[in-house]
């Protein structure tokens, strides 16, 4: 079985957490904005 | 009210073209100077105020003995409205909130910031912020990733926002000082809800999430 440095598997690891991360932000909904006079 | 305009940059020249679209507001451009739009004079003779930006603005406006009002975060002498900026109709619209958590303005001219996250609405987004002061007063600041810019307010109760093209933004922050001039110097924030209107009246849309 090959065995992959420890420090590859955490590099690999982090990638994947930051695109998770990325990924939710892409997808927060929209949010809507209704104009509004100051008061 | 007839206004000077110093000419200190593109925002000066904005505000003068939000300020000519008020009927009770006569704008004239101090020379040396060309314009196609205002007469250019040579001095600021007959001028109830003035308005310019940058850090020489104050000393120009003290030459001419006619009270400024400035994008400036401080008082000097010499100015009567400062803070007629896009961070001071940030805190002039937060004033108005009850409850603030957060404070926020996201500017393509702003430094990155990198403290924490805000979310602005888009197109400005999800940008890094700095925690920082203006005139006193908490502030974050970030750096908008395109020509955008947005005011946020951040409360329990709700969230407020002011968004719209960055130097369109910094023109009118500058011109609806006017509304908040008097014999005092003061901030924008000072006289928040005559400064929003203005800041209104001349084109900037206050929206609520929601």
């Amino acid at each position: 079985v090959k065995r992959f440095s420890p420090l590859i598997v955490a590099a690999a690891l982090a990638a994947l957490a930051l695109a998770a991360l990325k990924m939710t932000e892409d997808k927060e909904p929209s949010r809507t904005w209704t104009p509004v006079q100051p008061s | 009210v007839k206004i000077g305009v110093l000419v200190t940059g593109d925002a000066a020249v904005r505000a003068a073209h939000s300020l000519a679209a008020h009927p009770a507001v006569d704008v004239v451009v101090i020379g040396p100077a060309r314009s196609k739009s205002f007469p250019v004079v040579p001095d600021a003779d007959g001028c109830d105020y003035l308005v310019g930006t940058g850090d020489q603005a104050p000393e120009k406006a003290r030459e001419h003995g006619v009270p400024l009002i400035w994008d400036g975060e401080r008082l000097e002498r010499g100015v009567t409205v400062y803070g007629a900026s896009p961070q001071g109709l940030t805190l002039a619209m937060a004033s108005r909130e009850p409850d603030p958590q957060l404070v926020a303005v996201a500017h393509p001219a702003l430094r990155a910031g990198g403290n924490h996250r805000a979310r602005f609405p888009s197109p400005v987004g999800r940008i890094g912020v700095a925690d920082t002061t203006y005139a006193g007063q908490r502030l974050a600041t970030g750096k908008s990733p395109n020509s955008y810019a947005a005011c946020l307010a951040v409360g329990v109760r709700r969230n407020v926002t002011i968004i719209d093209h960055g130097a369109f933004m910094s023109g009118i922050s500058l011109a609806a000082g006017v509304a908040v001039a008097n014999s005092d110097g003061r901030p924008v924030w000072d006289d928040a809800l005559d400064y929003l209107h203005a800041a209104t009246d001349m084109g900037l849309v206050m929206a609520e999430e929601g």
